[in-house]
């Protein structure tokens, strides 16, 4: 089916001519998400700016079976958005609006394409935020967050976007508007918002979020521990949970990427040391020092060489940046990088964290470490350089060993980034047969023609022997993986 | 009417199958405390047979050191709870009946005051096995905290009142148990403390639970629940006191407010059941509703009227729920009650669930107070998961009017 010839006049009518996009730059822009390793050309752009005009395109992109993406900032890392079919991009950005605030019941409504940092920044001055914050917050949009479910630093104390979610409006695959949840959680009957949240824009297009807001800690302790080796700073992640404290964030950076954030952003971190753990402890400030003292005693007890602890919130902000702003510091010592987001069981951090560097050490390439090791979410970031193919292969060699070792590890493929294309093949490593084709039949049933964000999520036949994909045939034979590509990675997330 | 009841999850399988096969309907039951919506109960001794799972109760796995557990979905609560406690760790959820079956809490999405502050079922499973609609065993989630690999069928099943499978084993993610649980307790002979709870929760002091419940003598009993080292129970206290006044009874975890088993931290729920339900012998059929609503349609709840109107109540403010009870067993009498609940409950998504009602009652009684929104996609759902239509559930019967 031709955009131009059937469809982009239809798309002008309900839109406006300036928000149907299929010019060569703009197809370019949106060849790809965060993850430059693949990417593709959509057929078309639009930027639908109400409920009415999103309802009406997709009413007519299902009445022509042509495939569509709902597509925000496009900071994802799994290549959710990449339009491998030719799809049409379904740009949300516009949606933008603060519909409500309701402090009392602590919830803000927002339309998907509100930047998640803008939500805290909103209600702020009232003393409270929205607690689930990827690094990539200053950018990425919380429609997006609702499809990938993600995380961030601060998840271990307080929960993923699934949590902080109440309801949503969206858009089913033949342009139906529903409405799930409500502004409060315990309503009756299957828990769909759960479902849709991290279902990668398979289910729908959403068009509305009702968000909690959690009260803003009266105060902050932010200590970092300085370690000889990784296996320490470990323990000390085990030793801290096993007291029965949840700190509002656990972060570890091994040397590489001490190395790298040192370099582009000098926090102060010894380029000596084996690895830093970030601890952040918050709430009353009464009480909170007798925590952070109680914690400091189990970060030497467990091998930390020194702890410093943030005098200021300058210098809590000053880590905090080097935390968040790690992957783009990468650009400091490799041309490009590729991320992983394997979770494991805390406890096999150390045995993971060895292997991992063993699979690099094999393939003849670097590999930094960054990630949340309170909850087992691993950010392996292999350092590759995007000009020299053979290097972008061991790249992919060196994921999939460590997807492997994720899963042999009783973990799993994906913390908060998603499945995407880019671990579409591993689903079937993952789940069993059934269990696969039970969640295909989930899919099926929200989006029965595949028309939403097609080829994303489950291995595609053809390309997987185990595969049992529900996909019609003649739906499948269309499908194709993208082009891998080999690009510099530059997205700071 | 027949019960199947094993502890192998292959001979379950097999039962499920042969009755997808043979199209025939049948009821599940965990452990029998009929937690679930009496409307549920009643499909499933409607049901010529039925699945009992109260013998399919062991410990998959337990990590305390990952704080993950997996257990079967027959296993209670309360031997869950135990088995957590010995590691000094808790499920944060505190059903109306300490006996329920783990399966049949997160069928029915149960939850309880702590959800305030730590969560609810919701934030706690992380994976779930269950028999789907062709009688596979199928699996989703996993065993880690964190996890976005796929859809999140965990939650699809969460609430599903055993309309769309066989909920055989569940994975938890468990939290360390508070640190010195302490509570504050006082009496209220009129409905003052609710705007006083509402300046508590202005000031975003982070408690552990909130719960009020009308007792016999038509007082109220407040319980402010709290946990954590010395200096930050301190000032939770003078934040408590600075709004209530000096009224109210500190207590630590164990010790008992007014010699009616209301303790701070988890045997709390003690107290609620001997003062209620054990004084008032509730029979079945007596009238037990669940409301859940947003804090500001609880806050501004007419409760005077229901407290002269002999009903009893727990209420959870924050965030949370109204038990209504009365000792009505009249079938008329409790459709007038439920017509006055659905009358105060202003707001459209305050939604309703029977506990245990007259025999006659059902989910067309709750009408639209019974559901979610995007019911209509739910049902849909039902049709499409259960070809067969062997899952028993009236949740996805109700005709609404348009």
């Amino acid at each position: 089916m031709s955009f131009e010839k059937n469809i982009r006049s239809e798309c002008v009518r309900i839109l406006g001519i300036e928000w149907v996009k299929d010019d060569p730059v703009t197809l370019y822009t949106y060849r790809c998400d965060g993850l430059t390793l693949y990417a593709a050309l959509p057929m078309g752009v639009l930027f639908p700016g109400t409920v009415q005009e999103l309802v009406s395109v997709v009413k007519l992109l299902h009445q022509h079976k042509i495939s569509f993406i709902a597509r925000g900032a496009g900071t994802g890392l799994s290549g959710g958005a990449v339009p491998q079919d030719g799809s049409v991009i379904i740009e949300m950005a516009r949606f933008k609006e603060v519909h409500e605030v309701d402090l009392i019941n602590r919830t803000i409504t927002v339309g998907p394409g509100v930047i998640n940092l803008r939500i805290t920044e909103h209600v702020n001055a009232d003393g409270y935020h929205y607690a689930p914050d990827p690094s990539s917050q200053k950018a990425c949009t919380i429609g997006g967050n609702v499809a990938e479910n993600s995380g961030g630093p601060h998840t271990l104390k307080y929960g993923v976007t699934v949590n902080h979610v109440l309801g949503l409006e969206m858009v089913l695959a033949d342009g139906e508007l529903v409405t799930l949840g409500a502004n409060h959680f315990g309503l009756p009957g299957p828990d769909l918002l759960g479902l849709v949240t991290g279902s990668e824009g398979t289910f729908g297009i959403i068009t509305k979020i009702i968000c909690r807001l959690t009260p803003n800690p009266e105060q902050a302790v932010t200590m970092l521990g300085i370690y000889k080796s990784v296996r320490d700073a470990c323990e000390s992640v085990s030793s801290i949970i096993g007291h029965g404290i949840i700190p509002a964030a656990l972060e570890m950076l091994d040397r590489i990427m001490i190395s790298a954030v040192e370099k582009a952003l000098k926090p102060g971190f010894p380029l000596d040391a084996e690895a830093v753990l970030i601890v952040e402890l918050d709430g009353l400030s009464d009480g909170l020092d007798v925590e952070a003292e109680v914690v400091e005693r189990l970060l030497k007890e467990t091998g930390a060489i020194t702890v410093n602890r943030a005098r200021d919130e300058a210098e809590r902000a000053k880590i905090w940046r080097a935390r968040k702003e790690a992957f783009g510091a990468i650009g400091q010592i490799s041309p490009s990088y590729y991320v992983q987001d394997g979770v494991i069981p805390r406890s096999k951090l150390p045995e993971v964290l060895d292997e991992i560097s063993a699979i690099g050490k094999k393939h003849g390439l670097t590999v930094a470490n960054v990630f949340h090791a309170g909850d087992g979410n691993l950010h392996p970031l292999i350092l590759y350089d995007y000009e020299n193919p053979q290097e972008v292969e061991k790249a992919h060699a060196i994921g999939e060993e460590i997807l492997s070792s994720c899963i042999k590890h009783g973990g799993t493929l994906s913390g908060e980034h998603g499945i995407g294309i880019e671990k579409a093949e591993w689903m079937s490593e993952l789940y069993s047969g059934n269990s696969l084709d039970n969640m295909q039949n989930v899919r099926a049933f929200f989006n029965p023609e595949n028309l939403l964000n097609p080829g994303k999520i489950f291995p595609q036949p053809g390309r997987c022997a185990e595969s049992k994909s529900g996909t019609p045939p003649q739906q499948a034979s269309a499908l194709n993986k993208p082009k891998m590509v080999a690009s510099k990675s530059g997205i700071a997330v | 009417m027949s019960s199947f009841e094993s502890g192998s999850l292959e001979e379950i399988q097999n039962w499920v199958s042969l009755r997808i096969e043979t199209k025939q309907v049948f009821g599940i039951c965990g452990n029998g405390s009929r937690f679930v919506s009496s409307d549920s109960g009643k499909s499933a001794e409607n049901s010529s047979d039925n699945l009992v799972l109260k013998k399919l109760n062991s410990t998959r796995f337990f990590d305390p050191e990952d704080m993950v557990v997996g257990v079967e979905a027959g296993m209670s609560i309360r031997s869950l709870q135990e088995i957590l406690a010995e590691r000094n760790m808790l499920l944060p959820v505190n059903p109306w009946f300490s006996d329920s079956s783990i399966g049949s809490l997160v069928a029915c999405n149960d939850f309880g005051p702590n959800r305030m502050n730590m969560g609810g079922l919701r934030d706690c499973i992380i994976g779930i096995e269950y028999i789907n609609g062709k009688g596979e065993i199928v699996h989703a989630g996993g065993k880690v905290v964190k996890n976005v690999s796929g859809y999140d069928l965990t939650r699809m099943m969460l609430g599903s009142q055993g309309g769309l499978g066989i909920i055989t084993a569940v994975n938890f993610k468990v939290m360390p148990t508070p640190v010195e649980a302490h509570g504050m307790f006082g009496i209220f002979n009129s409905e003052s403390w609710l705007p006083q709870v509402e300046e508590l929760h202005k000031r975003r002091i982070p408690l552990d639970w909130i719960q009020a419940v009308s007792t016999f003598s038509s007082n109220w009993i407040l319980g402010l629940g709290y946990s954590g080292n010395e200096p930050n129970r301190n000032r939770i206290e003078r934040e408590i006191i600075d709004v209530f006044g000096g009224n109210l009874t500190t207590l630590a975890d164990g010790e008992s407010f007014s010699g009616q088993n209301f303790t701070p931290g988890e045997n709390r729920f003690k107290g609620f059941l001997s003062v209620i339900r054990d004084a008032w012998e509730m029979p079945d059929s007596h009238f037990h509703v669940l409301a859940t609503a947003a804090t500001e349609n609880i806050i501004n709840f007419p409760f005077e009227l229901f407290r002269k109107g002999n009903f009893k109540m727990i209420i959870h403010p924050i965030g949370g729920d109204i038990h209504f009870m009365h000792e009505s067993c009249d079938r008329k009498e409790q459709l007038e009650h439920l017509q006055k609940i659905k009358s105060a409950l202003v707001h459209p998504d305050s939604k309703l669930r029977w506990v245990s009602a007259h025999a006659d009652s059902s989910m067309q009684d709750l009408g639209k107070y019974g559901v979610a929104s995007g019911y209509s996609l739910t049902q849909r759902l039902k049709r499409h998961l259960d070809p067969a239509r062997v899952f028993s559930s009236s949740y996805y019967d109700l005709e609404l009017e348009s």
